[in-house]
């Protein structure tokens, strides 16, 4: 059995996009940034997956201490990945739309992220 | 009366060589006609440089000499130039030269420093000594009332200053009006005789301090006529610093209205700063908030998602229960039929079952038993349940809605910022190169003064009730020693009671001068005025204290504005009033005094001229004065016409016109 | 009214015990003198001095 992730990385990619990120001012710590791209993934409906090419950045028991992120990814997406690398998965995801997004339209506020568009709901 | 006989010029701006007008014996008009730039107002100026040795410009700006010369003669290698001015008073007969030469070794003069500059006055065809050739001009014609002999229409501003109390210009141009009509002889008078009372005063105390009788009192006499003396040194020192006080504060008050833009762009400029700076706290302070809900506000974000998840679950849980409770009812129901079966009994009333019942039974038995159970969920109902409280523990209050809220707020204050840093931006470039510094000083220098002037009245209010005082206690010591004393004291005693008396005539005699002559010079101003002006609706000239004129409408108001005719028309008037009524008489000599008057008004000022003074010298040009128009309004007042032709770009000769 | 006589119309209304000729002299020196200033103070005492030296009570024998 493998067992889940204890640290929660970039890509090289991603890591530029959360520079940019944190050059707009809108987030105190890269890790709140990287919750918010998260959750920004998971409304846009990407679905489980793995993330290959991560380098660490955090260790999960700084980015999750109570576990309450891994009992919510777990929650979400009950198909069997494991949390924390789903959790990375979902972060870089989340990254990459936000800096697709960012690419498109550099003028774009934390306020185009606040959004109410979700996917809907599926049965996992 | 002053009367000019003529003007003699050599090399003196445009006149090259000798040139010369020769004004007639008899009172009446000349007219010098010269195009634009010909030396209508050099002329002018020609007078002036021989009575005060000053050349001034349009903007009132002195001349320096090296540049007066003409430069025709110049380029001729002949410098230097003189003046020379025939004039009478009283029966006696006058000539002034002024001259500007160059300095031996000079070859080509270059500035004021190589020139020498001399002037002799003969009287009666006898030179005068320097000083007393100075003396006698100050009296025939002295420089501070000569604005009112030699008028230039360009400088008609400097009347309008009349009517403001408090300026510098309007002061200096009512001491010249009253120095015209003569105040100054009774001002100087009171000063004088207020001299010699307190010299008589000292006089008396020393007299009575010789006589034993009197001696106590002539001593208390004396210390308070000392304590008085004091004081009032100290009076005219505060009276001094007072008038140098309000002279700073009219001085920096001028200063500050041409600074005033410059002082508001500098208040704008900080307003803006400080704008500026407090939308970057409110940003800072509404952008930290936003971080810290940030920290956060992944969980919202998931809100809806996570309930509608939770719901789902909760579906399913309700599903499973159901489902649950279903089969269990089906395994219940079944095995009570097939123990009633076996047992031929029913277990809930225990009457036998038999026959039809039986039957019924054992095909609801087969009937159950053929249905299809779904597999069982109980031990999906847990974990469900478990996922459902877990879910139940992210409700949490979105702060998506304080989070637009906040990003509104900050872009707003962005955009006004930005608005208002190139507000900025365009400040700090008209105000580059402005010295600010200058407009801070002068605003601290204006409150200081004022500051400063408010200390010094107080001081003085002060200063003057115990001079008051004193001044109380010494009548009555003087009275004391009236009494007292004996003939030795009379003559001191007659003394000082003349002086005193005399002293309180010429008091009270400027007062009365002065009301009588604003009166006068009112009525004359006014009669000259309803004679110039073409408004039927105008009634009267109202005088204020520095002899400032304002129309005043037959409905009783005052015209408050005036265009630059009306202000030519009543300077006109004030100078024709103070020509009536000053002890001091002299020729009006005007360079271009028709510029801004209509064909009207110029037809009335030629009109009453004459009447304006004896002998009148006007330097103009054909389009502001024709010379058919002052020749049928003059008539025989006319005396003579002289014209300022053109020889070359720097070269005008006058001609009389036959 | 000019100066002059203006000057002695107060005199007469309100200080008539002044001498008139007095008056007229200070006047006259004030006019003379408007620009030293100097002389017409030390004119203006040597007037006074002539006229209180004119009063029988001040003449000498």
């Amino acid at each position: 059995m493998i067992d889940d992730k204890k640290t929660i990385g970039l890509t090289p990619e991603n890591r530029s996009v959360m520079d940019r990120i944190m050059e707009k001012g809108f987030f105190r710590e890269q890790k709140d940034a990287a919750l918010f791209a998260m959750a920004y993934a998971i409304n846009q409906g990407v679905p489980s997956g793995n993330c290959e090419g991560a380098n660490t950045i955090w260790n999960v028991g700084s980015l999750d201490p109570e576990g309450e992120i891994r009992s919510l990814v777990g929650n979400l997406f009950p198909d069997g990945v494991l949390p924390y690398r789903l959790t990375e998965h979902l972060i870089n995801a989340g990254l990459a739309l936000i800096g697709a997004r960012m690419a498109a339209d550099p003028g774009l506020d934390l306020t185009d992220f606040l959004g109410k568009e979700q996917a809907s709901f599926t049965s996992q | 009366m002053l009367r000019i006989r003529s003007v003699h010029l050599c090399d003196f701006g445009p006149f090259k060589g000798e040139q010369r007008i020769d004004l007639p014996k008899e009172d009446g008009v000349v007219i010098v006609y010269g195009e634009n730039m010909r030396g209508k107002t050099t002329l002018l100026n020609a007078i002036r440089y021989a009575l005060f040795g000053r050349v001034l410009t349009r903007g009132s700006v002195e001349i320096q000499l090296h540049q007066l010369g003409n430069w025709e003669s110049a380029a001729d290698g002949k410098y230097g130039f003189h003046v020379v001015l025939a004039f009478e008073q009283n029966g006696d007969t006058y000539e002034l030269t002024r001259e500007c030469r160059v300095r031996s070794g000079v070859s080509k003069p270059a500035s004021n420093a190589d020139y020498i500059e001399e002037s002799f006055l003969t009287k009666n065809g006898s030179a005068m000594g320097p000083q007393e050739a100075v003396l006698e001009l100050g009296r025939i014609m002295p420089e501070t009332v000569s604005r009112f002999f030699l008028f230039d229409g360009e400088l008609l501003q400097q009347y309008e200053e009349l009517l403001r109390n408090e300026s510098e210009m309007g002061r200096q141009i009512k001491e010249a009006i009253e120095r015209i009509l003569g105040v100054p002889v009774l001002t100087n008078g009171r000063a004088d005789l207020a001299q010699v009372h307190k010299q008589a005063q000292h006089q008396e105390a020393k007299a009575a301090q010789r006589n034993q009788k009197t001696q106590q009192l002539g001593n208390l006499h004396a210390e308070l006529l000392g304590q008085r003396e004091a004081m009032q040194q100290e009076s005219a020192r505060l009276r001094q610093e007072l008038d140098r006080l309000r002279g700073t504060k009219t001085a920096k008050e001028e200063q500050a209205k041409k600074q005033e833009m410059l002082r508001g762009l500098l208040t704008l400029r900080e307003r803006l700063q400080e704008e500026i700076n407090s939308l970057d706290r409110k940003i800072s302070e509404k952008e930290d908030k936003r971080k810290t809900l940030l920290t956060t506000a992944w969980r919202s974000l998931l809100v809806p998602r996570i309930k509608a998840f939770r719901e789902h679950i909760e579906e399913q849980l309700r599903v499973a229960r159901e489902e649950t409770a279903r089969r269990l009812i089906h395994a219940e129901t079944t095995e009570a039929i097939r123990k009633a079966l076996c047992t031929g009994s029913c277990s809930l009333c225990e009457q036998p079952i038999a026959g039809e019942t039986k039957e019924r039974l054992q095909n609801r038995l087969t009937e159950f038993e053929g249905t299809p159970q779904t597999a069982a969920s109980d031990d999906r109902i847990p974990s469900l349940e478990r996922q459902v409280s877990e879910l139940r523990r992210y409700q949490t209050d979105s702060s998506i809605a304080v989070l637009h809220e906040i990003s509104g707020a900050i872009n707003d204050f962005r955009v006004t910022k930005a608005t208002s840093e190139d507000r900025l931006r365009e400040l700090k470039e008209q105000t580059a190169g402005l010295d600010e510094s200058e407009v801070r000083r002068i605003y601290a220098e204006y409150e200081k003064a004022v500051q400063e002037i408010v200390i010094v009245e107080n001081g003085l209010k002060v200063h003057d009730a115990a001079l008051a005082e004193i001044d109380g206690n010494i009548s009555r010591i003087e009275s004391e020693l009236g009494k007292k004393g004996g003939s030795d004291l009379q003559k001191e005693r007659k003394r000082r009671e003349i002086a005193e008396g005399l002293r309180s005539l010429f008091e009270e005699g400027v007062k009365v001068y002065r009301d009588h002559l604003r009166t006068k010079v009112e009525k004359d101003a006014t009669t000259l005025f309803l004679d110039l002006t073409s408004e039927p609706e105008y009634a009267s000239l109202s005088i204020n204290s520095n002899y400032g004129l304002t129309i005043v409408h037959k409905d009783g108001t005052s015209i408050p504005v005036r265009s630059a005719g009306a202000e030519h028309v009543v300077a006109l008037s004030l100078m024709g009033s103070l020509q009536k009524n000053a002890p001091l008489r002299g020729p009006i000599i005007m360079d271009s005094p028709f510029g801004r008057l209509d064909s009207v008004h110029t037809r009335k000022v030629i009109h009453t001229l004459p009447n304006m003074a004896g002998q009148v010298l006007l330097f103009v040009y054909e389009s502001e004065l024709e010379p058919k128009l002052a020749r049928n309004e003059l008539k025989g007042a006319l005396r003579r016409e002289y014209r300022i032709e053109r020889q070359s770009a720097r070269y005008s000769k006058v001609e009389k016109v036959v | 009214m000019d100066l002059l006589s203006t000057i002695l119309d107060l005199r007469q209304k309100q200080f008539a015990h002044l001498p008139e000729d007095l008056v007229k002299e200070i006047v006259r020196i004030e006019i003379d003198y408007a620009e030293d200033r100097a002389e017409a103070l030390k004119r203006v005492e040597q007037a006074l001095e002539r006229y209180l030296n004119s009063l029988p009570e001040n003449k000498t024998c």
